[in-house]
């Protein structure tokens, strides 16, 4: 979209003019120090705009007002920073604490607070189990760090009253609700959490460099590097505005949900060692040290506790997922079968109906007709015994589809070369094995049908010129294969032809045995299947009834 | 005179058959049976130049009666009938001494001369 780009260029210009002037600074250049402050309000600027941009955006309502509020902090910010640029300006020195800025940055903070209460969360959480005591020993842990790190050095700097607390609400609020959005993605409560983490990191980085700022501005050791601070902080946040919604969706659907959890938790790790490890080198420990670090630890324990038995949970339930998978699979195959046999049923009852009832009537119409033509010599009754003739023959040719007498009678390969005469009539050379075993009489139907579908793609072949079945008998198994010349059959063929090659090898698994296709555009096909034999082989082949 | 015997399990086929073919001159139905059994039984007592059957039928099938029919008197001639064009069944059926074979279907003259070929043969 043009206005994300023209935003996110002005991001990106902005920062790299706090950077000319970071340069600037760094070398000595005069004036430098401005240029950043320009450069950085610029930033917050862009990044109040990619945020009113964002809740302009048709998505989640919530995200909207989020958005909107997010914006209007960056904005103050914004304001708060060209305060600051045009005091500091003037004065030629840097302004007492607080300054006037601090009117915009103040503004800031319940706007900032606002948005990120306004984002998008879900009803319910997947981590309810546990949160409350998460949240309060989350809750101790920041309080003793941010009395530790925060409040503690403005008291001894001998800061006190309403100076010490509005100094101490930017980093408190700031790395407050930073740590809410941490917590929110722990207990996974955030709806879009892609986009909130990234303004969670940005507040992060936010706040601790106010902590740096306030800490250092009191003991009169400013320093240049707070400035890049802000300015990455905001390019973050504006970041976040520019990025899609739901972000980042690939990378969402490939790791598990609980993921931002163990980042979580593993970043409470690392900072609780940390911690311990800095206030061990400096200077020894403190009560309030040892319950600081005592809370994140149990913190710690807790969440991969936790994360440990929704792992458990969730295997457990993989594991029914997948037994009520199968047995819906088994299910849907017993359904199959029995779909199968039922077809089969009335192939035979509508064979039967055909051949014993209205093959029989048309037979004695004819003969009727026939007469009453010659009694009475009436060619039109002739006429029309001829078409009861050819009614009769249409009906045995359906017979023949439908189920062929001769299977039952004189077993597969005799069925096979009566079905095979349709496609001598169209010309192609039709060879047909002698296999003279009688096998059970559903795996012959099985087998009758997967020939009878192989020679129908055969007759549908306009290049197909030959073909030759072969069945033969392996270990208990029935093999057959069914091979002919002509334009092949295309591997995904999703045709009626292919359509049913697809039923002719579902019905082979269903029947325990395998149903394989070699087709090469051009050579032909190759169809080769195997059934196995369950009962012991009859006799030879029997004589039609 | 061809005298001949008409065997169907299906009584509209044979009446219908025996009708047409009692029509026909030199044609002559001496008896109708609806099984192989039955058929077997009229060519003793009737004594058919030619039995024209049915290959489908209960108790006793068309095939099964040829031979019976055969070895009882080989000269006597055998056209027999079916509803499916299946060679297997043309093989079985000489196999077992039929002079002959018809598809339901074919009706008139045809007919008519392929009773009067296997009275000849």
């Amino acid at each position: 979209m043009l206005r994300n780009r023209i935003i996110g260029t002005a991001l990106v210009l902005s920062a790299a003019v706090w950077l000319a002037g970071w340069i600037g600074t760094l070398t000595g250049r005069a004036g430098a120090n401005h240029v950043e402050d320009v450069g950085w309000t610029a930033v917050a600027a862009a990044a109040a705009a990619c945020a009113f941009s964002a809740a302009l955006k048709p998505q989640a309502r919530r995200a909207r007002i989020a958005f909107a509020f997010l914006g209007a902090s960056s904005f103050a910010w914004a304001l708060g920073g060209v305060a600051w640029t045009i005091s500091v300006f003037q004065g030629e020195s840097l302004p007492s604490y607080p300054t006037p800025s601090d009117v915009g940055y103040l503004a800031a903070l319940p706007l900032l607070v606002i948005g990120v209460l306004a984002w998008p969360r879900r009803r319910r959480s997947h981590w309810s189990a546990g949160s409350r005591i998460d949240a309060i020993l989350a809750a101790g842990a920041c309080a003793v760090v941010s009395y530790t790190f925060a409040f503690e050095p403005l008291l001894e700097s001998g800061v006190s009253g309403i100076e010490a607390w509005l100094a101490f609400s930017y980093p408190a609020v700031e790395l407050g609700v930073a740590g809410l959005i941490g917590l929110g993605l722990m207990f996974d409560r955030w709806v879009d959490r892609g986009r909130i983490a990234v303004t969670g990191v940005g507040l992060l980085v936010l706040g601790a460099v106010d902590a740096v700022f306030v800490v250092d501005e009191l003991d009169g050791s400013y320093t240049v590097w707070v400035n890049g601070g802000w300015t990455i902080a905001f390019v973050l946040m504006g970041a976040a505005a520019l990025l899609p919604q739901g972000w980042p969706t690939r990378l969402t659907a490939r790791f598990p949900e609980y993921l931002p959890a163990i980042v979580a938790t593993a970043l409470l790790g690392i900072a609780a060692g940390a911690y311990a490890l800095r206030e061990l080198g400096q200077q020894g420990w403190h009560g309030a040290d040892a319950v600081a670090i005592g809370l994140l630890l149990v913190l710690v324990a807790t969440r991969v506790m936790l994360v440990a038995r929704v792992q458990l949970r969730q295997n457990a339930e993989l594991v029914e997922t997948q037994e009520a998978l199968h047995e819906a699979q088994r299910t849907r195959d017993q359904f199959l079968v029995e779909l199968v046999n039922a077809q089969e049923r009335g192939a035979r009852d509508i064979a039967d109906v055909l051949h014993d009832d209205v093959v029989q009537e048309l037979t004695a119409l004819g003969f009727r007709l026939e007469l009453e033509a010659q009694r009475t010599d009436a060619p039109k009754l002739r006429g029309l015994a001829r078409d009861t003739g050819k009614i009769t023959a249409s009906i045995r040719g359906l017979l023949v589809e439908l189920h062929p007498a001769i299977l039952d009678g004189r077993g597969l390969a005799p069925a096979i070369d009566v079905a095979a005469e349709v496609l001598r009539e169209h010309g192609i050379d039709v060879r047909v094995t002698p296999f003279p075993h009688r096998i059970q009489r559903k795996t012959e139907t099985l087998a009758y049908r997967l020939v009878q579908g192989a020679l129908a793609n055969v007759r549908n072949d306009p290049q197909a010129r030959s073909a030759e079945v072969e069945l033969g008998l392996h270990e208990g198994t029935l093999r057959g294969r069914v091979s002919s010349t002509g334009s092949g059959l295309e591997p995904d063929d999703h045709t009626a032809n292919g359509v049913s090659l697809l039923v002719a090898r579902k019905r082979a698994e269903l029947a325990g045995g395998r149903f394989l296709l070699d087709a090469t555009p051009g050579r032909g096909t190759n169809i080769v299947f195997e059934l196995p034999i369950p009962v012991p082989l009859s006799a030879e082949a029997g004589v039609a009834s | 005179m061809i005298r001949v015997v008409v065997v169907d399990d299906h009584p509209a086929v044979r009446l219908g058959l025996a009708d047409f073919l009692d029509a026909q001159d030199g044609l002559e139905i001496v008896g109708q049976a609806e099984n192989g059994a039955q058929a077997v039984e009229l060519s003793r007592t009737t004594v058919p130049d030619v039995v024209v059957m049915d290959i489908r039928m209960p108790e006793l099938d068309g095939i099964a009666a040829t031979k019976l029919i055969k070895e009882n008197r080989p000269e006597t001639g055998v056209l027999l009938l079916t509803a499916y064009e299946e060679d297997e069944l043309a093989v079985a059926g000489r196999e077992a001494g039929a002079d002959a074979f018809f598809l339901k279907g074919i009706f008139g003259a045809e007919l008519v001369d392929r009773v009067r070929e296997v009275n000849a043969a």
